[in-house]
């Protein structure tokens, strides 16, 4: 017998037999008692309730909704938005972040100095409060009455941002966001069959078109196409609203995360090998050809990886929109445990979508990642 | 006869599909000095890391000083702690002190208590001609010490048989006499000592028997004088022709 | 822009100098003229709001018009809000004690002298112990006071602290478990962890405090704080885990093998051998986890707790000092400042000191 217990074998399968069991217990455990619980507090399970209507509105969405929308499109209409703030802080946070890159590794020292002080500032105090700082900045603008003006097109209140837009047909500005994308895809997959000014050309000249289109199609006789705001009674009217809430999101996280990818694009940048560059002067390429031919490309390599983690973390960070009222997916979601009690259900809705748009970011950065890497290495 | 210190019976070891110990036997007696030679590839280290259990076998069985070194956790730990072993990297703790690498395994595999280990660790690391050091760390000290030091670690738990896995491959020639010396003193006392090496003069000097290995099998075995000078199998012949410069 | 590849002769004195790091080109001579420009009123602006048009003073405070500078007043009369949060008065003084308890933690974490797999623990134990004892009270002359009241700058260290103590050893048993070589315990371990970190901390913090109790038997729920607190942890631990694991596996195999074969026990390998090694080589990236879950403590107001972030929106409220709120912003930030920057600097030191000599 003493001799079975000792033996490495035996003892193996035993310990992992007996922690798959200690795991299906803690289950079966926590499902009995979810019972239980549910039975006890009467609500319904299953996932039939996002056929009913919800009974409230959201203050932002992309797509139509109401008070009488179903909780399927509610929810839709939160994950929209969360997509909506996640895309638009990893596009101008990157641009910022390549611009603070660069300033952190000029030879000129003020700056540097510029850079750093930015970068320090930024990366120490936490986004929850820096949103907080520039929701509270957007509502202490003056009434509509008193608004700023800017250069005459554009308004600042305590409403929100209103610059001049164009009157596009309904859910105009979706399609025109599905249009950049097409040609973003155009640009990638041709990339090396078809001449540069052919590619170029017709991607372009493909949004450009589809713009004129939206606006041709949403025209209304009598209507500017430019609309331009201006104040009718107590509000802004006219224009497209950047409404304060989704405002302050996009500018804490888009200045927080630009202190983040500056530092990692600035890594990349050091990453680069010395030598590589010389070799670039030896041939006698100038400065601007070093940077383009040579530096950028190994640099962006060298930071792809770090780049796709922090684009991870800042789509999750946009759950801070919370703090301001935005209506992204977690917050329209917390609200739907609140008002109709299905947790479970709504939890895993929750906890799949993130999952979804995580593994659809790290997807798509890591095939980016295998196409350009340097061959020969792992 | 007394009990052999090391029986090895038909044993077969698989990486895979790749059959790296086909059918050995080997009986080694107490005392005895034996030197494992051939290409790599042959299973040397392989065979001697069965003896103490750091490598598992498929079919055969191993017997060290009675015990047998197998599935049963228990006699495996018992069977380290009369078998030492020096690994061609030397393997010491780079956290630690020379002398803390030496007292700590005392303390924690025999359960000696602290003074008494450092007596002995201070002992052995004298015989090994490193006391010197012995508050410096592994990376301060040349390949040659720190082997050293990784011998007389394993020599602080007072076994019965030491092995040895390539222990001058590493290091560089100007070193390997050092340690060579003191693995030959180590020789001259009566522990069983088996070595896996290409240093064949140090096997003409205190090896009593060699054994050729390849391909998973012993090919040939004998004293350290039929070996080289006249053996009957050709790869000993091709072997030993190529390590003889 | 363009890198600093040229130049072997490089000449001294003050003016080349000054040319060298700001006008070495045309193109830096007029980054130089306009961020200096920028930099200039920047500071000075600053300065003006932050000290000349300030007032300080909460007797003051009727010269805190619009236009003026900061009104710092708001921080005299709002300060033990931010602080303690709601907190008794009279026991005001147990709360920052408590505080100071932990900072003298954190600070002797940073001496060498603690640096052993006992010691640290023990230090952080008794630190964390301390600051409970302190806050709860209940025996000598310190009357109880509940979690509930805990508030401000103490919650926030309290939460830092307690997540800390939790989750380190967490960290560690998810990392050995993940490297176990039994299959099903690391593959397990390995689904935890990665679905752990995918998720946002908001969303884990969230299904504590509102999801246990429904899935949980009364016995098992503990109050809403301990939930939360432990959901931190293990949010932090799959993180903490993943640097450990990576610590973990730079240690050589030969080591393994050598401590095995000296008969050494399992337990001491992992205690004496890799663990050790483990976290001095990861320190820098811990430290870094340990700098974001300060930061991330602020989320912990989206869950109803009053840690220093909603003590901050509380102060600023809707009442006298509503137009404030870039003065008491301005104050949180200067205290997440200095304890995230503090410990940032920290980390970078350790690292430059790492790499030059041996830990």
């Amino acid at each position: 017998m003493h001799t079975i217990l000792a033996s490495r074998r035996f003892r193996r399968a035993a310990i992992q037999a007996a922690f798959v069991g200690f795991i299906l217990l803690v289950l079966v455990g926590l499902v009995v008692t979810t019972q239980q619980n549910i039975v006890a507090q009467g609500i319904a399970t299953g996932f039939g309730f996002l056929e009913r209507t919800t009974g409230w509105p959201i203050n932002f969405s992309v797509i139509e909704v109401s008070a009488r929308s179903t909780y399927a499109r509610i929810i839709l209409a939160g994950l929209l938005n969360t997509m909506l703030v996640g895309f638009l802080t990893l596009f101008f946070a990157s641009v910022l972040g390549i611009i603070l890159a660069l300033l952190r590794v000029s030879r000129n020292t003020l700056l540097r100095l510029v850079g750093t002080t930015y970068v320090e500032v930024f990366r120490n105090i936490p986004v929850v409060l820096q949103v907080f700082f520039w929701y509270a900045v957007l509502t202490h603008l003056p009434g509509p009455k008193e608004a700023h003006s800017l250069a005459g097109v554009a308004m600042l209140s305590n409403r929100g941002i209103v610059l001049p837009s164009f009157t596009f047909v309904e859910n105009g500005l979706v399609y025109l966001a599905l249009g950049v994308v097409a040609a973003g895809l155009w640009l990638w997959f041709t990339r090396n069959r078809i001449s540069r000014a052919v590619r170029l050309g017709v991607g372009l000249g493909g949004v450009a078109a589809l713009f004129v289109g939206l606006v041709v199609l949403g025209y209304e006789p009598g209507a500017p196409i430019l609309s331009l705001p201006y104040l009718k009674g107590l509000r802004i009217a006219g224009g497209v609203t950047l409404k304060p809430e989704m405002t302050a999101l996009v500018i804490g996280l888009v200045l927080f995360g630009a202190a983040y990818i500056g530092e990692i694009i600035r890594g990349g940048l050091i990453a680069v090998d010395r030598g590589k560059l010389e070799a670039g002067r030896a041939l006698g390429l100038s400065s601007f050809q070093i940077n383009r031919l040579i530096l950028v490309p190994l640099a962006l390599r060298a930071s792809l990886p770090s780049l796709t983690n922090q684009y991870v973390w800042l789509m999750k960070a946009t759950t801070v929109g919370l703090a301001v009222g935005y209506p992204d997916y977690f917050a329209v979601i917390s609200t739907s445990i609140n008002q109709s009690g299905q947790t479970l259900e709504l939890l895993a809705l929750l906890m799949g979508g993130f999952i979804v748009l995580n593994y659809s970011i790290a997807f798509v950065m890591n095939a980016i990642n295998d196409r350009i890497k340097i061959k020969g290495r792992s | 006869m007394a009990d052999p210190a090391i029986s090895i019976q038909s044993v077969d070891k698989y990486y895979g599909d790749y059959h790296a110990l086909r059918d050995v036997s080997l009986t080694v007696p107490d005392g005895e000095t034996l030197v494992i030679c051939g290409p790599s590839g042959s299973g040397k280290s392989t065979l001697i890391r069965c003896i103490n259990g750091l490598e598992t076998y498929a079919s055969g069985t191993v017997n060290v000083l009675g015990l047998a070194v197998g599935d049963d956790r228990h006699l495996c730990n018992l069977v380290r702690k009369q078998v030492g072993m020096v690994f061609q990297n030397f393997n010491l703790f780079p956290h630690l002190s020379v002398l803390e690498n030496c007292v700590l395994p005392q303390i924690r595999a025999i359960g000696q208590d602290r003074d008494a280990a450092t007596k002995v660790a201070m002992a052995q690391l004298h015989k090994m001609r490193v006391e010197e050091h012995a508050e410096k760390f592994p990376d301060q000290l040349s390949g040659g010490q720190q082997q050293r030091v990784a011998l007389a670690r394993a020599l602080c738990l007072k076994p019965k048989i030491m092995l040895f896995d390539e222990p001058t491959s590493a290091l560089d020639p100007e070193m390997i006499s050092e340690v060579l010396d003191v693995m030959q003193s180590l020789a001259k006392e009566d522990m069983t000592i088996i070595c896996v090496t290409h240093e064949m003069g140090f096997a003409r000097a205190v090896a009593d028997r060699v054994i050729l290995m390849a391909e998973g099998r012993i090919v040939e075995e004998g004293t350290p004088e039929q070996m080289f000078t006249a053996p009957t199998q050709q790869i000993t012949r091709d072997f030993m022709k190529a390590v003889h410069r | 822009m363009s890198y600093a590849l040229n130049n072997p002769q490089e000449a001294s004195g003050f003016v080349a100098t000054l040319r060298k790091h700001f006008f070495a080109t045309k193109f830096d001579a007029v980054m130089s003229l306009a961020f200096g420009a920028l930099v200039i009123w920047a500071i000075v602006s600053i300065l003006d709001w932050a000290v000349f048009d300030a007032v300080f003073r909460l007797e003051n405070r009727d010269q805190c018009t619009y236009d003026a500078g900061a009104c710092w007043a708001v921080i005299e009369s709002r300060g033990r809000l931010i602080m303690f949060g709601l907190y008794p008065y009279a026991e005001q003084w147990r709360s920052t004690l408590a505080c100071l308890v932990i900072i003298a933690t954190m600070m002797l974490s940073c001496v060498p002298l603690f640096w052993s797999i006992r010691r640290l623990p023990i230090l952080w134990v008794g630190g964390f112990a301390t600051f409970v004892l302190l806050m709860r009270g209940g025996f000598w002359n310190m009357p109880l006071v509940t979690s509930e009241q805990w508030g401000g700058l103490a919650l926030t260290l309290f939460i830092f602290s307690a997540v800390f103590v939790i989750g380190m050893p967490l960290a560690v048993l998810f990392a050995l478990a993940r490297r176990s070589d039994l299959p099903v315990i690391a593959k397990t371990f390995g689904l935890i962890i990665d679905f752990v970190r995918s998720l946002p901390l908001l969303t884990i913090l969230f299904a504590a405090a509102v999801v246990v109790p429904l899935i949980a038997p009364e016995a098992l729920q503990g109050n809403k704080l301990m939930r939360v607190v432990v959901a931190f942890a293990v949010f932090f631990a799959a993180y903490q885990a993943e640097i450990i694991r990576a610590g973990l596996q730079s240690t050589s195999a030969g080591q393994e093998e050598a401590a095995v074969a000296l008969g050494m026990p399992y337990w001491s390998l992992v205690v004496d051998i890799l663990l050790p090694q483990a976290f001095r080589n990861t320190l820098p990236s811990t430290i870094n986890q340990a700098v974001i879950t300060f930061k991330e403590t602020s989320i912990v107001t989206f869950v109803g707790f009053f840690e220093l972030m909603a003590s901050g929106n509380a102060a600023i409220g809707t009442g006298e000092w509503g137009n404030q709120y870039v003065e008491v912003y301005v104050f949180l930030a200067l205290v997440y400042f200095l304890f995230v920057f503090g410990l940032s600097r920290y980390g970078a030191w350790l690292e430059t000191r790492m790499r030059l000599g041996h830990g």
